[in-house]
């Protein structure tokens, strides 16, 4: 899901970048002492977890953790998906320097807005726990996946079509994401309840 | 008693499990198939190309399009299952090969226009003197320039025996010969280009994550221990 550079036109990624530097001032501004640990090991999660690939068709798909990140840290999703896309790009030339905005974008936009919906939910029973959290991880890739459709409109020029082959690519993601993330929710919840009540 | 054994017990369990998952997780292929790459080459008047994933799969199907100089479209195709795709040169510019695997993945490629001009025989400087059919001729020139004459038998003597070739048509057959032998090794090369992430990439990014996190502690540390009332 990481878009490479020379594809995107310049005001895309300049409202990308844009979008990106907000963000990250914000999370920024809302991380504290007490969760620099923990942003910082979801940071490398998220790092490795591009490297775990399923191929698909023509192109090939990998996990991105972006929910799992979104629903723990919230805002400060958005400096810990910038450093790792930022290491990403200087040692596995995955996406680029110039796409950094626009990716931190397509990745942890859907994780702040994941955490909105899903967070108040997690602390429920442990039904509506499992449930949430495997729709927070599945809904998290597919909200990325439009948004990489949005930014490919202005080079693809449509943006339904580009958007369910994306979409449609990273469905197996989703189905994975779902799990893993409500594995390590409810893990979460039994041994550290106090990571996923903020 | 029991109730802390359970509360071990499941504790236990869950450990397993999470390691288990780490494990699998980690055993999977850790090469990433998130970058493309394209590699061109050229022999004689044709460009070969070949396209990858990083993990070395072939990208089939991808759409590959050759530009000049100028960001003019010149030529564009699909590659075979394989990743390969050929064109015959369409101009005598430098190329810039863009490869599109679909979903923002994108890879290029320069071919310089030196490149091309050596691969088909154009040198910059002065052409070469044009063959002469007239005997006499073809021996001066071998004398004037540094050309190679193999000859059957004394070539000085007997001139009608002698088979002259000159330092083109030598050129020529050389190339024709190399290309020949060096394609299977271009191919490796551009298979060799490809190269995953290595685990030293990986816990390098680890190793400056988590040096981050220290920096951000320690500031935070300084600003908590100032905002604390003495």
């Amino acid at each position: 899901m990481h878009l490479s550079e020379g594809i995107l036109s310049g005001p895309v990624l300049f409202s990308g970048a844009a979008l990106a530097v907000a963000g990250t001032a914000v999370g920024l501004k809302k991380l504290d002492y007490d969760r620099i640990a923990q942003t910082g090991i979801l940071s490398a999660a998220f790092f490795v977890a591009s490297l775990i690939h399923v191929p698909i068709g023509p192109t090939s798909v990998h996990l991105l953790l972006n929910g799992i990140v979104g629903l723990l840290l919230g805002w400060c999703a958005f400096p810990a998906i910038l450093i790792a896309l930022l290491l990403q790009a200087l040692f596995f030339q995955f996406g680029g320097l110039t796409t950094l905005g626009v990716n931190t974008v397509v990745m942890a936009l859907p994780a702040v807005i994941c955490y909105y919906l899903f967070s108040p939910f997690i602390n429920k029973n442990q039904v509506i726990t499992i449930i949430s959290a495997y729709a927070c991880g599945f809904f998290c890739v597919f909200l990325s996946a439009v948004l990489v459709g949005a930014a490919l409109m202005f080079t693809e020029k449509n943006f339904l079509e580009i958007s369910m082959m994306v979409v449609a690519a990273h469905l197996p993601v989703m189905i994975i994401e779902g799990f893993i993330t409500t594995f390590c929710i409810v893990f979460l919840k039994k041994v550290q309840p106090s990571m996923i009540t903020h | 008693m029991k109730k802390n054994f359970l509360l071990k017990l499941n504790c236990f369990k869950y450990f397993s499990s999470f390691t288990l998952i780490l494990l699998f997780v980690f055993s999977a292929d850790f090469a990433s198939a998130h970058r493309v790459v394209i590699f061109a080459w050229t022999e004689g008047n044709m460009v070969f190309t070949q396209s990858q994933f990083s993990d070395g799969r072939k990208v089939s199907n991808g759409l590959v399009q050759v530009f000049d100089f100028n960001d003019n479209l010149l030529l564009k195709g699909k590659t075979d299952p394989n990743g390969d795709f050929s064109f015959k040169i369409p101009e005598i510019t430098a190329l810039n090969i863009v490869l599109n695997a679909g979903m923002g993945h994108q890879g290029h490629w320069k071919l310089s226009e030196k490149e091309i001009k050596t691969s088909m025989g154009i040198s910059d400087q002065k052409p070469a003197p044009e063959k002469n059919d007239t005997r006499t001729d073809i021996t001066k020139t071998a004398q004037k320039e540094p050309s190679v004459s193999l000859t059957a038998g004394e070539n000085n003597k007997n001139p009608d025996s002698a088979l002259l070739l000159d330092k083109k048509q030598l050129e020529q057959i050389i190339e024709k010969v190399l290309d020949k032998k060096i394609h299977p090794i271009t191919r490796m090369l551009a298979q060799m280009q490809n190269k995953g992430p290595s685990v030293n990439d990986i816990f390098g990014g680890i190793g400056y994550i988590l040096g981050l996190m220290g920096v951000a502690a320690f500031f935070l540390s300084k600003k908590k221990k100032n905002d604390c009332p003495k």
